[in-house]
């Protein structure tokens, strides 16, 4: 093992000259440094943003809102109902004293209607609510970023599963090709043919809304561009004379399919990769903007657009998920271009 | 004494790339006379070829600086022509034919058209005018019926009548020099010959001259009146040609003469015992046709064939392309389906279904021609040559397969360094010899060599065939040698099998095949190969 040692100190490990490569592409790196932060922080989107406090402390006792309801009785309050921590009754319930409140950095969920504002809804950006609030009073700023953490999940959902589909179903029928590949090919040209918004619209009346649906309804159609290009990556790759040689060596068509062909045939799916995830969140955007996606209480930027598109004078709303969504689709697309060159092992 | 044609004086090219400008061609000048043959010979990367495209300035401007140099073509200096100057000297003064006849004529189009293309551009001819042109072209490169032939796409003519119909073309309208990169390279020993005979005669009837391009220094003794050798970017020895063979006097110049394949049979003694033993083996491949792919015929790439290999030795399979020596090779390693019963030592392997196969694969290796496409080329060296370890000796744990890894390495000539490396950092020998690594690790019983040197320089060639021997010796190989190179299988193999469409020949010990030839088919194989 010294022997290994001594020698991955000289030499760069395939997966370390990957990373040196990606790392030469500056735009790229600093890309994926910024997507990461803003997408980790939008995972703790509930302790950053969020209408109940994160720690209360009441009469020497501890309590957790943003995770447990307690009732508004719970702080001596009046009713059984959850408290509302934005009603200034409560408020002072629980700052009274030696009670003692943590909040959140912006006092407002993606649902949270602010009552107390004295503009008429949309309202405009002030202290209250900076990005302003939507139609019905809702904060903007909030929703922007339960809206993103929501794009951005569903397109590497949406993403992982297509790109598995489709390198399965391409591997398949490049490498076993003849006959098999023939029933594949019409079944895929028969399927891709099925008009997929008029499904969207039906499945949308049919079953109630929601973000499982739309992911299973998208994957069902999403992998066949994908399977064309591997497949086309197979069928050249199988006759190489390296995979006679594995073939000749004894592997089983999975390993060479998985150690021969795979490698060789990742240069579509990584070139595709920025503009899938891209592609979904624009998909996702674009049917809410029509109503057809997610159920209305989702925070969603296509949601938000229709707003914009309704209100046409109230720019903030459109501003705001027009900034969001070009730059998450750019840094995406930044990240896709140095990981592509990443992956290419000629490039030093 | 005729006048000069063409002079070159201190021309030199660079490449712009991102690493740095590379230089190329490093100040060479010579000179052609009219009417004179003269060879530009030299291996792979030294610069023949990029000297051979600067005469016609065909290097795209945005990659290619010329620092310094002249080209003296009738009283003017090409170096400073103009793109639209140069266009009129391409194809008419100074026309150019490459070693691929089949990409570099345009699939879409039958050959007809494009030798009438070259006339139209040049000559302004209508095109009743140049089809009748093109059909007296065509029967003058000695392609037979050329009236039915000017219709033909060019997939449906051979290697040999396509190099003719790139000629034709190229002789559309009279050269005065006509550039020849490795004409025959890509094509059959036989044809080959045919080809520079055609050259020589066409270059005797029209009074043009010819400079010919290759790496092979003992194809351009009969053909080349002078020669010259480059290395490196630098001509290092300009002479006539008989003077050159008789006395070679650089160092770099015997070294390329030097490469032919020695024979070291003799230092190796088969063995007794049969290792492989095949009988009536037959490979036919249906053709179908129509839309429930009817059988309407078969293609009978080998046809009833019996094969004996010792253990230890060589046996040369020798034929000219899609004669089926490869698809005899590889159905005795049952990579192929066929008929008939194939031994090795105790199994009946032509019963045995691909499972069973799969613990014997260890046992079969294939060397292929290509280097470049042999080694996948997202893996490293260590996972190439360690892959078949893990599948066959899953028993060894990581110190003990690195090591063997290295040993392996070592053995057939690279260092440790390698292990990390990628294919493509390696050169075409190297590359070779990663192929030969992967194969030996196993400890196979025969190895399948497929064309292994033919897409290699003379002088790597040379040791590569060496390696090989010293491995044969080593482990008590046997090899499986196929090759449309005779003087290659003659200098490795025992016994030699000579094939033409999917059926022997002759076959026997090697020097009574090739020194005695029984049938007139072997006999021109042998002629063609003395030639060259």
């Amino acid at each position: 093992m010294t022997n290994n040692a001594t020698l991955n100190n000289v030499h760069l490990s395939p997966g370390q000259r990957s990373w040196l490569r990606f790392k030469a592409n500056k735009r790229g790196y600093i890309s994926l440094w910024l997507f990461a932060i803003l997408f980790l922080l939008s995972l703790f989107a509930e302790v950053l943003f969020n209408d109940k406090p994160l720690i209360v402390s009441y009469q020497d006792e501890l309590f957790f809102p943003f995770i447990k309801a307690y009732p508004e009785t719970a702080f001596g309050g009046d009713f059984d109902t959850e408290a509302d921590y934005s009603d200034p009754y409560v408020r002072d319930l629980i700052t009274a004293g030696d009670n003692w409140v943590i909040d959140p950095l912006i006092h407002y969920s993606y649902n949270t209607i602010n009552f107390r504002s004295e503009l008429p809804n949309p309202a405009p950006p002030t202290g209250q609510n900076l990005l302003g609030t939507d139609d019905r009073g809702r904060d903007v700023f909030a929703r922007l970023v339960y809206g993103f953490r929501i794009s951005v999940l569903f397109a590497f959902a949406l993403t992982a599963i297509g790109v598995v589909i489709g390198i399965l179903a391409g591997a398949v029928q490049g490498y076993f090709s003849g006959r098999l590949d023939l029933i594949m090919q019409r079944l895929i040209e028969v399927w891709s043919s099925m008009p997929e918004l008029y499904l969207l619209i039906i499945f949308a009346s049919i079953f109630q809304p929601s973000i499982w649906l739309l992911i299973i309804l998208l994957s069902m159609f999403g992998w066949m561009g994908l399977s064309d290009y591997v497949r086309a990556e197979f069928l050249r790759g199988r006759n190489m004379d390296y995979v006679r040689a594995a073939r000749a060596m004894g592997q089983s068509d999975v390993a060479i399919m998985r150690h021969h062909l795979l490698p060789n045939s990742m240069t579509p799916v990584i070139t595709f990769l920025p503009f899938r995830i891209s592609g979904s969140i624009l998909a996702l955007t674009s049917l809410d903007f029509l109503g057809l996606g997610v159920p209305p209480t989702t925070p969603s930027l296509g949601e938000l657009l229709a707003q914009g598109k309704e209100n046409i004078e109230a720019w903030w709303l459109s501003l705001g998920t027009f900034i969001v969504l070009v730059g998450t689709l750019m840094l995406l697309i930044f990240i896709g271009e140095a990981l592509r060159e990443a992956m290419d092992t000629r490039k030093h | 004494m005729p006048g000069k044609l063409i002079q070159v004086e201190n021309l030199k090219v660079t490449f712009r790339t991102q690493g740095g400008d590379i230089e190329a061609v490093r100040g060479v000048s010579f000179e052609i006379s009219q009417s004179e043959n003269v060879a530009i010979v030299g291996e792979s990367g030294s610069g023949k070829s990029v000297t051979a495209l600067s005469l016609l300035k065909l290097h795209d401007p945005k990659q290619v600086d010329y620092p310094d140099g002249r080209i003296i073509y009738a009283q003017r200096d090409l170096m400073l022509a103009s793109e639209d100057e140069m266009r009129a000297i391409r194809g008419k003064d100074i026309s150019m034919i490459f070693q691929e006849p089949m990409t570099s004529l345009n699939p879409v189009y039958p050959v007809g058209v494009q030798i009438q293309e070259t006339l139209k551009l040049h000559r302004n001819m209508d095109r009743a005018a140049a089809r009748k042109i093109a059909i007296d072209l065509l029967d003058r490169v000695g392609i037979r019926e050329p009236q039915h032939k000017v219709d033909s796409f060019p997939h449906m003519l051979s290697g040999g009548q396509r190099q003719r119909a790139m000629i034709a073309m190229a002789l559309a309208c009279d050269p005065v020099l006509l550039i020849a990169d490795e004409p025959t390279t890509a094509l059959d020993v036989t044809v080959q010959q045919q080809i520079l005979e055609l050259l020589k005669d066409l270059q005797r009837d029209t009074g043009m001259s010819v400079l010919l391009i290759t790496h092979d220094l003992n194809l351009v003794r009969r053909f080349a009146d002078r020669v010259c050798v480059m290395h490196e970017g630098q001509i290092v020895e300009q002479a006539n040609s008989a003077e050159l063979f008789r006395q070679p006097r650089h160092s770099y110049t015997r070294y390329l003469l030097d490469s032919e394949p020695e024979s070291r049979i003799a230092e190796i003694e088969p063995g007794k015992d049969i290792v492989i033993q095949a009988e009536n083996v037959r490979v036919y491949f249906p053709i179908k046709k129509g839309f429930f792919k009817r059988k309407v015929g078969e293609v009978r790439a080998v046809d009833d064939i019996d094969v004996t290999l010792k253990r230890g030795e060589t046996l040369g399979i020798v034929g000219e392309s899609g004669s089926g020596k490869t698809t005899l090779g590889m159905a005795l390693l049952r990579m192929l389906d066929s008929t008939g019963q194939i031994r090795f030592r105790e199994h009946v392997i032509s019963d045995y279904r691909e499972q069973q196969m799969r613990p014997l694969r260890r046992f079969f290796q294939i060397v292929f021609q290509d280097p470049f496409s042999s080694l996948s080329p997202r893996m490293t060296v260590e996972q190439i040559v360690g892959e078949g370890l893990k599948l066959h000796y899953p028993e060894l744990n990581k110190t003990q397969r690195y090591d063997r890894i290295v040993t392996t390495l070592k053995e057939v000539g690279l260092d440790e360094s390698a292990l990390w490396r990628y294919p493509h950092e390696f050169s075409g020998g190297q590359r070779q010899r990663i192929a030969v690594a992967r194969t030996v690790i196993l400890e196979p019983d025969v190895i399948l060599l497929d064309e292994p040197t033919s897409a290699l320089d003379v002088s790597v060639q040379k040791q590569v065939l060496s390696l090989l021997s010293e491995l044969q010796v080593k482990h008590k190989l046997s090899y499986l040698f196929i090759s449309h190179d005779l003087r290659v299988v003659r200098a490795m193999s025992h016994r030699v099998i000579v094939m033409r469409e999917g059926k022997v020949v002759e076959s026997g010990a090697v020097a009574d095949v090739f020194d005695n030839p029984q049938q007139s088919y072997t006999q021109e194989l042998a002629k063609a190969s003395i030639y060259h």
